[in-house]
């Protein structure tokens, strides 16, 4: 439909308004003094939960979260982690009680953490019930202009900024968790091996 | 039917408007907290501002941009002067690969397109996947608020239909258990379907990039299962930089339900894997000509964060329904009368000119002086009522003239103190349903200001 895209752009060159320069790049705020206690009580706000972990004890701690070793079906897209109990084929991701994916930074403004999920990934984190972002302590960054500086959305096909587990607020105000996609969603905050 | 003929008939149910009303005002108190909570916020909606008029002024090139990136990271683009051919070609791309069953997430562009109608006639099997969105295309109604589409019904109401509908079991009134009804119930459809239709919140021009926002994860699930993904976007909703997408993002959720973001922000940039497919149908439908009106065209800013529907205290009284066009609310007058001045002539009525809306619309759009130039763009056009007409020509006359203002009111004075009260109220109406004129003064203000100045010597 040639003919709809040259008239699409011909009728807004007609319409423009005289141009209006670009605004100036506001100031932003200043960091937060304690960016983990911000980033706790976004992710908190947002319906997830906080988990500091020392020594980049990723097993220890995702043993500490409720359900996780009775667990039978576990995805990880995390270098540090073993999927288990995964059926093969396509329903595979269906019953999943755990979905466990890396993020690149979280942002302690509102509690949101980048990550870039392969196809595979991106069905797991939507399907598991519960799903665990781990993310290194030293990437919590104030705001999500200093997450737009750092991440490369477009050098994927995709990526998505995660706060709080899946949730509505349809019915009568009232808010649930678990809408369609997970019920609850951790943020473990990984910090170095202190060796 | 006008607004009020319409708003009749929700304010009949007095609980439910004042429930209503008292839900969305609930709604305009956790913005107000979440935008207390950022420093930054004023500077941020002139920023805001700033970039949606920058971009509004530079469409063409903006667009030519985007299309390029886009294009070389798989995306293809489709262009649609008007609501029809958005859903032919919607319609086409279903067809040609045999789709039968469709979800669809929340999209207000859509249901401004009629899109559903459209392609049920067509065979397809179109289901929303916003919670709101499913309960009232099940009750085959239109939602009544761009972000909240079910803020009309009770949680009764939605136990009976998902009774009737669903399956459920009869007496269900727990939003929990009800909410848990439709996730199964739509986790099914999200399975069976072979396309997933969404909106966009932001096309980047500088990467090729869209970016959605939902609560709910149902964009997501839409576009993860099906191999086909067609996203429907309007002229309006490019921005410059990916950079730019921060600045609103900031502002969108705290505005819409006080939230600091939505649960998820997904980027797309190309179908995401091989066999998959991503189709972008960008939409005119009026915008064009919007953006050649003087100053309505910085309506076309609007990023749909409903938070001009929620503080407006017509909006939350009257209910969604009652504006009877896809978008309500004071935004939904003004782009509505835009697109179809004589269909929409009561809808900048609707209102008191309080401001409220424009004080917490962050992309600073001036909505209550919009309405204004509508009203008197559509008196002079003859749309309003001659009644309406003649009675402002009435007023012009007699306040233009001081003489003859004063001369009328000592006689309105001296004869209306002896009318009958229930008389008066004729000459009133339609004004005086609902409401009692006031007693009238024995002597005008002029005449009391004058005394009180010579009792005082001044
Ligand atoms: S006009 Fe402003 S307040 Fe109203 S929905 Fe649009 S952006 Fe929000």
């Amino acid at each position: 439909m040639a003919g709809s895209r040259e008239a699409v752009l011909g009728a807004l060159r007609a319409a423009s308004p005289a141009p209006v320069p670009r605004p100036p790049t506001g100031r932003r705020p200043a960091a937060p003094e304690d960016p983990v206690a911000a980033l706790r009580q976004a992710v908190e706000a947002a319906g997830g939960a906080l988990e500091s972990v020392c020594d980049g004890d990723l097993a220890g701690a995702l043993a500490r979260l409720e359900g996780f070793a009775a667990a039978a079906r576990v995805w990880s897209a995390h270098p540090g982690l073993e999927s288990r109990g995964l059926p093969d084929g396509p329903e595979a991701v269906e019953a999943l009680e755990f979905a466990v994916l890396p993020g690149l930074l979280a942002v302690a403004e509102c509690g949101a953490v980048w990550n870039e999920p392969s196809p595979a990934d991106r069905r797991a984190a939507l399907l598991a019930d519960h799903l665990v972002l781990a993310v290194p302590e030293d990437a919590v960054v104030p705001t999500l202009h200093e997450a737009y500086a750092r991440i490369r959305p477009a050098a994927e096909p995709f990526g998505w900024l995660l706060a709080g587990p899946s949730k509505t607020a349809d019915i009568e105000q009232s808010l649930v968790l678990g809408a369609h996609g997970p019920r609850a969603l951790s943020l473990l905050l990984i910090g170095g091996p202190t060796r | 039917m006008s607004h009020s003929e319409r708003a009749a008939t929700f304010v009949a149910d007095a609980e439910r408007t004042r429930w209503h009303d008292e839900s969305l005002w609930f709604v305009r108190e956790r913005r107000d907290r979440a935008a207390d909570a950022v420093p930054d916020w004023e500077a941020l909606r002139d920023e805001a501002a700033g970039i949606k008029r920058h971009a509004l002024s530079r469409l063409p090139a903006l667009w030519e941009e985007f299309e390029t990136a886009a294009r070389r990271r798989g995306v293809r683009v489709h262009w649609a002067v008007d609501a029809e051919e958005h859903n032919r070609i919607v319609l086409d791309l279903l067809r040609e690969r045999g789709v039968g069953r469709v979800v669809k997430s929340k999209s207000m562009l859509t249901e401004e397109c009629g899109l559903n109608p459209a392609l049920e006639a067509a065979g397809v099997e179109v289901v929303d996947t916003d919670l709101g969105e499913r309960i009232v295309q099940l009750r085959r109604e239109p939602p009544s608020h761009i972000v909240l589409p079910a803020i009309h019904l009770r949680k009764e109401e939605v136990g009976e239909l998902f009774a009737e509908q669903l399956g459920s079991p009869p007496g269900l009134a727990d939003p929990t258990e009800l909410t848990r009804v439709a996730r199964r119930h739509l986790r099914e459809r999200f399975h069976a379907a072979e396309a997933g239709i969404t909106g966009v919140n932001f096309a980047v021009a500088e990467t090729g990039g869209l970016v959605i926002c939902t609560n709910e994860g149902n964009a997501d699930l839409g576009t993860a299962l099906p191999p086909l993904h067609v996203a429907s976007v309007g002229l309006e909703k490019i921005v410059p930089r990916m950079a730019d997408v921060a600045v609103f993002l900031r502002l969108l959720a705290r505005s819409a339900t006080g939230q600091a973001i939505t649960a998820y922000t997904s980027h797309y940039h190309g179908p995401a894997a091989p066999g998959r497919e991503l189709h972008l149908v960008v939409v005119d439908n009026g915008r064009s000509r919007l953006l050649a009106h003087p100053s309505l065209w910085e309506s076309l800013a609007c990023i749909r964060c409903g938070a001009c529907l929620n503080t407006c205290p017509v909006f939350r009284r009257s209910g969604g329904h009652s504006y009877a066009t896809p978008v309500p609310g004071p935004i939904g007058s003004v782009l509505a009368p835009a697109r179809e001045p004589a269909g929409h002539a009561s809808l900048p009525h609707a209102c008191s000119l309080c401001g409220s809306c424009a004080d917490v619309c962050p992309v600073r759009i001036p909505l209550h002086h919009q309405l204004l130039t509508h009203r008197a763009e559509l008196l002079a056009s003859g749309l309003r009522p001659g009644r309406r007409r003649r009675a402002l020509a009435l007023a012009a006359a007699v306040l233009e003239r001081p003489r003859l203002f004063a001369a009328l009111g000592w006689l309105a004075r001296r004869v209306g103190r002896r009318l009958p009260a229930l008389l008066l109220e004729r000459l009133g109406a339609p004004w005086s349903r609902g409401r009692a004129l006031p007693e009238l003064p024995r002597e005008s203000f002029r005449a009391l200001h004058a005394r009180r100045s010579r009792r005082d010597g001044r």
